[in-house]
């Protein structure tokens, strides 16, 4: 489905796991070379591109990303650094950023990916492997030996 | 911007700000539960960190932090194992060979990172640049050789001059820390990283003059075990007389150390490889252009770089053409 707004720019309707229905410009969506793929391949003149990975609530969050980097031009890249520092601010929290991280990976918007990657690896900087194992629920598979390994191991390697 | 689509994107900011705070957590337990890897109830929160997107992350860190996250699991280990990010780094040595300390490193973005003449100038460069000189080497020490380098490891060979005693180092310039190796005497070394084991390797070999199979030793050093151990039949069924003398330097490419030696009776220089996970020596098909070393034996460019083997480029091992 393509609707047409009164500025004549192309408007295309994405849809998230759950259903929700986002109508964007084409302009927005196609920041995501997936979806500007689908595009170019005639994939949404039947109606909305069906996006099975990414929820409504982290969509909207990518689409926010979206509008601003088409609507700004390099004039204001600094403006545009701030705006980001705040964006992943808000969704301050590794859960939500790994989420977010997920559908840029399936969008294939490397700005965003770039910018959540550097906040997580940057969340994450200094926290000890008990901390990090707890934040994404990793299990620890090392028997203690194998532990004591790997301690050894540091001690020459990298630190 | 349509009416409708204003519409949408208020219905948006709103399932945004519902979404804020705690109630976010709550969502995702479950919306996650089938994802998780393990369940941790100590956990304030359920999450997973999803394969595809942690390397993206690993890449960002600071080096100094890779260590604890080696400890975290065994998937991140064997990850961080392949993505040391640390330059790899090549060599070349200088004309006018007959001190082997005169050898310079090279990193692989052809910036010169360790030049000068014997270990205090390498040191010295080294740390100009950001690096970290190598730990618990103090007192008078001489040079003796550069061994070798792989995936930023440097490895080379001091003698303690007060006691007279003879180490293989390897050092790395990243965190300036550093492994003595007990020195085996007389032998040829080179040092390289085995992918197969995961482990770096330091080479030490014996071969009389004329190259009777039968009388090469080789011996490895196994970083990991941090022990030395002897290889049996290194030669295999092939290079009958063909074993070089190895005073030479070798190069370290696709887990085999190489080296181009003397003259077979074609008149060719040949090249020869050991191969560090198979433990056995073999021959390199020769380039089709003849290789003439001058009258020392050594090849040497206009730039005063020995070309018997002038370096190792990407995955290349390259020698020179006339």
């Amino acid at each position: 489905m393509s609707i047409t707004t009164e500025n004549n720019e192309k408007m295309i309707t994405l849809m998230s796991s759950d259903g929700e229905e986002f109508v964007v410009e084409e302009a927005v969506a196609a920041q995501s070379q997936t979806i500007k793929h689908l595009i170019e391949d005639g994939c949404s003149t039947e109606g909305s591109i069906p996006l099975p990975n990414v929820t409504g609530r982290v969509l909207s969050e990518v689409i926010q990303y979206c509008k601003k980097h088409s609507s700004s031009d390099d004039k204001e890249e600094k403006e545009l650094e701030a705006w980001d520092a705040e964006f992943v601010k808000a969704a301050d929290d590794h859960v939500a950023l790994t989420d977010l991280m997920m559908a840029a990976n399936f969008l294939d918007i490397k700005g965003l990916l770039d910018l959540v990657a550097q906040t997580l690896a940057n969340m994450i900087t200094g926290k000890s492997p008990e901390e990090v194992r707890r934040m994404w629920n990793i299990k620890n598979d090392f028997t203690p030996e194998e532990a004591e390994k790997v301690r050894k191991e540091n001690q020459w390697a990298f630190e | 911007m349509s009416q409708g689509d204003k519409a949408k994107e208020m219905k948006h900011n709103k399932t945004g700000a519902d979404n804020n705070g705690l109630l976010i957590d709550e969502a995702k337990s479950t919306d996650m539960e089938q994802l998780v890897i393990s369940t941790n109830m100590a956990a304030p929160k359920r999450s997973y960190l999803p394969p595809d997107i942690v390397e993206e992350i690993l890449d960002l860190l600071p080096k100094n932090s890779i260590n604890r996250f080696r400890s975290v699991s065994k998937s991140l280990f064997s990850l961080l194992a392949i993505k040391f990010n640390v330059p790899k780094l090549l060599y070349c040595p200088r004309k006018g060979e007959s001190s082997p300390s005169n050898y310079g490193i090279k990193s692989s973005d052809d910036q010169s990172l360790f030049t000068g003449v014997g270990l205090s100038d390498y040191i010295g460069n080294a740390k100009n640049r950001g690096y970290m000189a190598p730990s618990e080497l103090s007192g008078p020490i001489s040079f003796n050789s550069f061994v070798g380098s792989s995936n930023g490891l440097v490895c080379f060979d001091v003698t303690y001059n007060y006691y007279g005693r003879s180490n293989t180092i390897v050092w790395n310039p990243f965190t300036g820390i550093c492994r003595k190796l007990q020195r085996r005497n007389n032998c040829a070394l080179g040092f390289g990283y085995d992918s197969a084991s995961d482990d770096y390797k330091v080479f030490a070999t014996t071969a009389p003059p004329h190259g009777d199979p039968q009388r090469v030793k080789v011996e490895i050093f196994l970083l990991k075990t941090g022990s030395w151990k002897k290889v049996e039949n290194p030669c295999g069924e092939y290079l009958q007389h063909d074993i070089p003398p190895f005073k030479r330097m070798d190069l370290f490419l696709n887990v085999a150390l190489h080296w181009v030696r003397g003259q077979s009776a074609s008149g060719i220089p040949k090249i020869i490889a050991f191969d560090l996970d198979k433990e056995k020596f073999y021959h390199v098909p020769s380039p089709p252009n003849q290789i003439y070393p001058d009258n020392n034996g050594y090849c040497t460019d206009n730039n005063g770089f020995c070309t018997d083997i002038t370096g190792v480029v990407g995955d290349y091992l390259c020698i020179p053409k006339h």
